[in-house]
């Protein structure tokens, strides 16, 4: 039996068992949206007046809602819009945060403030209130909601990528790369960012889960997408109506959806967060 | 005498701290000449480092130059556009730095960094700068440079480091080099590496160096000239010959009392100066050494100073300079 610390154990590990799990279900939940077309038993929205309300069965595996639509295929379907808008989200607010926040807290002073209190005063505003009025300005589209949630989420991005910023900005090599006349953009380009965007990374599992948490939300309000389209939070909302009448597998299935997405997207943060910075994150991931 | 490669007349600088405004320099002059070593020497705190710091532009966002002049060839270049600071920094006044191993990004590998350097004010191709690298790296004493351009910084030795960051700053020929404290978090043989390479440089290349270090014997090693500061003030100035051999302000000699000497014998001891270094949110009046001084008289306590002259090129901010020295 080795005696070395423990923790030192546990950063140079990989992944660890749960980690492992979460991966495995992500990616299955990732790929079944991608192939949706192939693995889906029916069309989304092709409506059966002969078999409304279907329990599951051989036939229909998750039963079929109030137009006689089949629930796996909606679930298919309406993963892949849940997932894209939490995709497009958090690479809208990653890129940008970074392009806001580096700058910021490189170049400091009057900027900084600024660049600060504008994140600041974006992010007292719900995303809620942002995809309102993309919807009213645009419709219901699934564009308008990604960026909606794109915009609440970019505070929490930009800032964090300053305070990295401001972790290497004492470091010598910035001061030495200025002291050799290296022009700003390009520091900012070839030795702040590639020094700050591992930890940076570690911010888009958090942010993935708190997207998808804000789409299906939105879904439910019945802001993310045109009705007939399926979408995992709009199938809740059509599942709630019904759930008092014992049809269980309307609410059921796309709830389980959006709870093992987020669960094991939360665990492997936790776990990468682990691996890269040492230890275990405290903060939980969806509220 | 010919003009100076760089005059500083009068600096002051100022930061802005949590205890309200710090005069870190006040009223610092010295004059640089081609191919000359000057150092400046001081306490923590004494405000060498925020000088080499403002005659590079490099204060961070809280410290601010409130008056006098940074002359390079006669052009002032305090407040000059941010474009002639790329052209000033590193081309004309290169600048190596305490830490090394923190000066080098650990991300990239040091070839690269070299090459980087090489390229930013020459228009080299990669593989001319490269070569450049290469034989620079030779020159300061890297024996498999080859080898050494594929590594990153954490592979370095703090020596290796320190030669890489010469290498770099020379790379774009400066005229001057500032070297802040350059062989502080360096061991004691490779600090004496370190400072002869520096100074073999200098004499081929007949590059100025604004040496800076806490360290009286190297600046007795190396230095042609020096600066003594003490509380944001240069309070003797002179060749090393007078400075060392007749100290006219009684903090230099002082700190010559305390540089250890093989001759002095085994049963004598060290003597230190009395006190703790001042603090600058809050300076006693008149002369700032005062508390410190064993020469303290009444004036001392109520009026700052003047500059006097004592000797040639010798001068100094005592109001009862020393003579004859120790």
């Amino acid at each position: 039996m080795d005696k070395t610390p423990k923790l030192k154990d546990r950063r140079s590990r990989g992944l660890g068992p749960v980690g492992i799990v979460s991966i495995v279900i992500l990616s299955l939940v990732v790929i079944c949206s991608i192939l949706a077309p192939v693995l889906s038993p029916y069309d989304p929205m092709q409506q059966d007046s002969t078999s409304v309300f279907a329990a599951p069965s051989s036939a229909h595996l998750f039963g079929t809602d109030k137009f006689g639509r089949d629930v796996l295929s909606r679930i298919l379907y309406g993963g892949r819009v849940s997932l894209l808008i939490s995709f497009s989200a958090v690479g809208i607010a990653g890129v940008l945060g970074l392009l806001i926040g580096v700058p910021a807290g490189y170049f400091g002073g009057a900027l900084d403030i600024v660049v600060m209190r504008v994140m600041e005063s974006v992010s007292v505003i719900p995303y809620i209130l942002i995809a309102v009025l993309a919807a009213a300005a645009n419709g219901f589209k699934a564009k308008g909601t990604a960026v909606a949630i794109g915009i609440s989420l970019l505070p929490e991005f930009a800032i964090w990528s300053r305070s990295l910023v401001l972790n290497i900005h004492g470091s010598g090599f910035l001061l030495t790369e200025r002291a050799f006349g290296i022009k700003n953009a390009v520091i900012i380009f070839r030795h702040v960012i590639p020094n700050i965007i591992v930890q940076y990374m570690v911010k888009f599992t958090n942010a993935f889960s708190e997207a998808v948490l804000a789409a299906t939300a939105l879904g439910y309000l019945g802001y993310a997408v045109q009705p007939p389209h399926p979408e995992w939070g709009d199938m809740l909302a059509i599942g709630y109506n019904s759930i008092m009448n014992g049809r269980w597998w309307l609410m059921l299935f796309p709830g389980f959806m959006i709870i093992i997405t987020i669960i094991s997207v939360n665990l492997l943060g936790n776990d990468l967060s682990r691996i890269i910075t040492g230890h275990t994150r405290r903060e939980g991931g969806g509220k | 005498m010919n003009a100076p490669l760089l005059s500083v007349k009068d600096l002051q600088v100022t930061f802005r701290g949590d205890s309200g405004i710090v005069n870190a320099v006040r009223g610092v002059s010295f004059d640089i000449h081609d191919g000359e070593i000057l150092g400046v020497v001081g306490e923590s705190g004494s405000g060498k480092s925020a000088t080499a710091y403002s005659i590079m532009g490099l204060l961070n966002s809280s410290g601010r130059v409130v008056g006098g002049a940074v002359e390079y060839r006669g052009e002032n270049i305090l407040g000059s556009p941010r474009s002639r600071w790329d052209e000033l920094r590193g081309r004309r006044i290169g600048m190596i730095f305490q830490n090394p191993m923190a000066c080098l990004d650990p991300m990239i590998t040091v070839g690269k960094q070299l090459r980087e350097a090489a390229q930013c004010h020459s228009g080299m191709s990669k593989a001319e700068a490269d070569a450049a690298a290469l034989s620079l790296l030779a020159k300061v004493g890297v024996a498999d440079a080859d080898r050494i351009v594929r590594q990153y910084s954490s592979a370095l030795s703090g020596g290796m480091c320190q030669r890489v960051m010469i290498a770099m700053a020379l790379i774009q020929k400066p005229e001057l080099l500032i070297a802040d404290e350059p062989t502080t978090s360096l061991d004691v043989t490779v600090q004496a590496q370190i400072i002869q390479l520096l100074d073999s440089l200098r004499k081929e290349n007949n590059m100025a160096i604004l040496f800076i270090t806490h360290d009286m014997g190297l600046v007795a090693e190396i230095c042609d000239s020096v600066c003594v500061m003490y509380a944001g003030r240069a309070v003797e100035r002179g060749s090393v010959y007078d400075v060392f051999d007749s100290p006219a302000h009684p903090y230099t000699a002082g700190l010559m009392k305390a540089i250890p000497s093989v001759e002095a014998g085994t049963r004598s001891r060290l003597v230190s100066i009395e006190g703790v270094p001042v603090n600058l949110s809050g300076l006693p009046g008149g002369c700032p050494f005062h508390p410190r001084c064993t020469f303290c008289e009444e004036k001392c306590t109520r009026v700052p100073p003047d500059t006097v002259t004592v000797g040639e090129g010798h001068t100094c901010g005592c109001w009862y300079p020393l003579k004859g020295g120790l």
